[in-house]
């Protein structure tokens, strides 16, 4: 679906139905209480077929049905964004992992990365061999940049920044630097003469000039009479701490020998501080090569998968006298193939290493994660038919748990406490499998109805149903059906105005020379990319937000992106909006959160009347693809050009369905 | 195209607003700001320093809170995440001067108070102002100055 596709709307029918025909009305189903229906199961679940005994050994036999998201035979190699894919249950945030491929002198490094729920945490845990009998503490060398000790004790950087910040700050004021700053950086060019003729020098003569530069640098502008204008040359270049290749020496908790420990299906797991991956990113094209990383706050477990094959997870909760891992890191799973592509089904695989589940989703599934963002996105859980079937959905999957429980139990006898555990586990999947499809219809129907139609089949044949996920930049999107059934209204409301996002002119060619994606601080550095005022393997902590805004603009006025159709960015059920800058919890799942002022209406949004206005976007927005804007408006001939060429660079003739040059203006 | 509907009439600013404010940012070298949003009940929604820029445009002042500071440790520079430290609008029907303060009534019903920043707040400011200038190119740092900009991805 969207406004450039060609695909014709296609019916969806739920099919086939495992309720039996003379199933009553959903009006007339029996009173669920406290999750149970009353009367008993037996009075509403039919009798089905007994499947044969499943294996109590192996791999968890999982539910039928084609993958709404077909795992990709080797993702595009230095893709920055990744191919997402959705994966079945409820271990992975939003269900979803995606797929990068860093290119690399040694072949295609193809990463699997997702973030892990809480509630799952405990299992993938479970999977390690964490304990004081399987890893020993070891001395492990390292090589790290770091400042000089006679840096640090002199506190040369730190000198050289004061003065720095001081010439910088009266430059731009364009008043008098005053004496103090004058005596600093006599005080830090004494301090390099003093360096040059003691011996530390001799161990150190690169630091002495590394911080001389700077200081004569600034001494060119204490000097009277500077008069290069403060943004032409006149603010002193950024000042970097001089740093060298240091052997330091860390401990880690590492596994212990394979004779030391009495369960080998452990994996070996090793706790070091966290870090980052850390590609590089040229001309929209991600590469790594297979070991720079970067520093992280917190710890992490780097696991041992076999075959090649690592993982590298940040809890959620700090271990015991361990530092927590930064909000926005929290959950963070890597797997990591070796070097060389094709590895993309045993990533995923190889979730179930780690106790996840390890498939993608089916369709089944996809409709019912559509549904629910659905009921989120128009607001409907309140409604007594949206409840009432979500009611009996849940209903329905305890029905066929404790049916599966009364056929099977007789199997259990004689497991052990592996196998029970396992056979448990299958229990609770094949009662998911079994009542999905009545859960799906049972929803469909309650929506249908919350939404002034007839039953779930209208609701299938409404032209802005459609529960596949959309691939956008490394991220997959669904639909509201009320918005896309009719974006011409949704963008009749809004009476001309668009929605926008502004940015400078040298942010908006780097973007779109990095791939033309709007997305925040976390996903950006995993493409590569390097933030305002990060320094060389520095680290940074970013807000945690996992969003982009834009904002209901009457006329064009600032170098930026503008969407002249809004329904186009609309018909995303992953938007909510407030009219106006909301100070408080913004995020509907803080525990500070006030439901009162936002809204995920269209039509309150069309009516937005405040400036500061804001429309949040999971994940971002992908520039290049079907969320497109309809003008990229440039500000100068040049940066225009710039723009075009990144796009060329690119091989984008067309954005929207438009010609680039008709999309990007002056 | 029919017109938008006629906006509400702007808050007032005066010179005296705008010199109180400008005080109450300072500079480097001395004073700087927090502000302070609160419900109508006087809960406080919001409360952070804020960078010594700021913009008017109609009934929307625009400030950047200090936010999304790190210290990533062995001597290397703080640095600040953008997206957290974007620019914020504060949508007001009215400023007031209270005492040294500086008070704006927001559309929402809340209310936002600039004030001296306080100690605890005082450090994150400090921070901020050493890496705008001395870590962040001086067109940036312009961009930042304009707040016009909603994000600055980096490249």
């Amino acid at each position: 679906m969207g406004a450039d596709s060609a695909k014709a709307h296609q019916t969806y029918t739920v099919a086939p139905s495992a309720l039996p025909d003379d199933t009553p009305p959903l009006d007339s189903l029996p009173a669920v209480v406290d999750g149970h229906l009353q009367p008993p199961v037996e009075a509403f679940v039919e009798e089905i077929a007994v499947p044969a005994a499943p294996a109590v050994d192996g791999p968890l036999q999982p539910p039928g049905g084609a993958p709404l998201t077909p795992i990709p035979d080797a993702p595009s190699c230095g893709d920055a964004a990744g191919t997402p894919l959705l994966v079945g249950g409820a271990d992975l945030e939003d269900s979803t992992a995606t797929l990068v491929a860093y290119d690399s002198p040694d072949g295609p490094r193809e990463v699997l990365t997702a973030t892990v729920t809480a509630d799952a945490e405990t299992k993938l845990l479970e999977a390690l061999a964490l304990t004081d009998q399987h890893l020993i503490p070891v001395s492990v060398e390292q090589q790290q940049l770091q400042r000089p000790q006679i840096d640090r004790d002199l506190g040369l950087y730190e000198q050289a920044v004061t003065v720095a910040k001081s010439v910088n700050h009266h430059l731009k004021a364009g008043d008098e630097i005053p004496a103090h700053t004058h005596d600093n950086h006599q005080q830090l060019l004494a301090h390099l003469d003093h360096l040059d003729q003691a011996e530390q020098a001799g161990e150190q003569p690169d630091m002495v000039a590394h911080y001389r530069a700077a200081a004569q640098q600034l001494g060119a502008r204490l000097q009277p009479g500077y008069a290069t204008a403060y943004d032409d040359g006149g603010k002193v270049d950024q000042i970097d701490p001089y740093q060298i290749p240091v052997t330091v020496t860390v401990t880690e908790m590492v596994p212990a020998p394979a004779d030391q420990t009495d369960d080998p299906a452990l994996l070996p797991t090793t706790i070091r501080r966290a870090t980052r991956i850390r590609p590089a990113l040229a001309d929209a094209q991600t590469s790594w090569d297979g070991t720079s990383r970067s520093k992280a706050t917190g710890h992490e477990y780097a696991i041992d998968l076999g075959d090649g094959f690592r993982a590298v997870y940040r809890p959620h909760t700090a271990a015991p006298d361990r530092t927590a891992v930064d909000y926005s890191h929290r959950g963070a799973l890597e797997i990591i193939a070796p070097a060389g592509g094709g590895h993309s089904g045993q990533l995923v695989d190889r979730l179930g290493q780690l106790h996840l589940v390890n498939r993608t989703m089916t369709a089944q599934e996809g409709e019912w994660a559509y549904l629910q963002r659905n009921i989120t996105a128009q607001r409907l859980g309140g409604d007594p038919h949206v409840r009432t079937a979500l009611a009996h959905a849940a209903a329905v999957e305890d029905a066929h748990y404790f049916e599966l429980i009364a056929e099977r139990q007789h199997d259990a006898v004689g497991l052990d406490a592996a196998q029970l555990d396992r056979f448990s586990r299958q229990l609770v999947l094949d009662a998911q499998a079994r009542a999905l499809t009545d859960r799906v219809q049972l929803v469909r129907d309650g929506v249908a109805k919350a939404t002034g139609l007839a039953d779930g089949a209208a609701l299938g044949a409404h032209p802005g149903y459609d529960p596949h996920p959309h691939t956008a930049a490394g991220w997959l999107q669904w639909t509201r059906f009320d918005v896309a059934g009719d974006p011409a209204a949704v963008t009749a409301a809004f009476n001309g105005r668009s929605l926008s996002h502004s940015l400078s002119a040298d942010r908006l060619v780097g973007m779109m020379r990095n791939g033309g994606t709007l997305t925040c601080t976390e996903r950006r550095r995993r493409m590569g990319v390097t933030e305002v005022g990060m320094s060389e393997g520095s680290d940074m902590r970013t807000g945690g937000a996992k969003s982009v805004f834009l904002r209901v603009a009457s006329k064009p006025s600032h170098v930026g992106l503008y969407w002249d159709d809004p329904a186009t960015l609309l018909r995303r059920s992953d938007w909510y909006a407030y009219d106006g800058d909301h100070f408080g919890a913004l995020n509907p799942d803080d525990a500070h959160y006030q439901s009162g002022k936002l809204t995920r209406d269209p039509a309150a949004v069309a009516g937005f009347t405040a400036h500061s206005n804001e429309i949040m976007f999971a994940n971002g927005i992908d520039l290049t693809g079907a969320d497109a804007p309809s003008r990229i408006r440039c500000g100068t001939a040049d940066t225009r050009s710039s723009v075009l060429a990144a796009l060329t660079a690119q091989g984008l003739t067309h954005l929207g369905g438009r010609p680039v040059d008709q999309v990007v203006t002056t | 195209m029919t017109s938008d509907p006629p906006d509400p009439p702007a808050p007032r600013w005066t010179d005296e607003h705008h010199q109180r404010l400008r005080a109450l940012l300072g500079d480097p070298d001395r004073g700087g700001a927090e502000l302070e949003v609160t419900d109508p009940d006087g809960t406080t929604a919001f409360l952070a320093a804020v960078a010594r820029h700021y913009r008017t445009d109609g009934d929307v002042l625009w400030i950047r809170p200090v936010l999304g500071g790190h210290d990533p440790g062995d001597g290397q520079p703080y640095t600040f995440d953008l997206d957290a430290a974007r620019r914020r609008g504060l949508h007001h029907h009215q400023v007031d001067i209270d005492g040294r303060d500086v008070v704006l009534l927001l559309a929402s019903g809340q209310h936002a108070r600039f004030r001296r920043v306080r100690a605890a707040r005082h450090a994150d400011l400090e921070r901020w102002d050493t890496w705008l200038l001395t870590a962040v190119d001086a067109r940036t740092e312009a961009e930042l100055d304009a707040l016009d900009a909603d994000s600055h991805p980096g490249g």
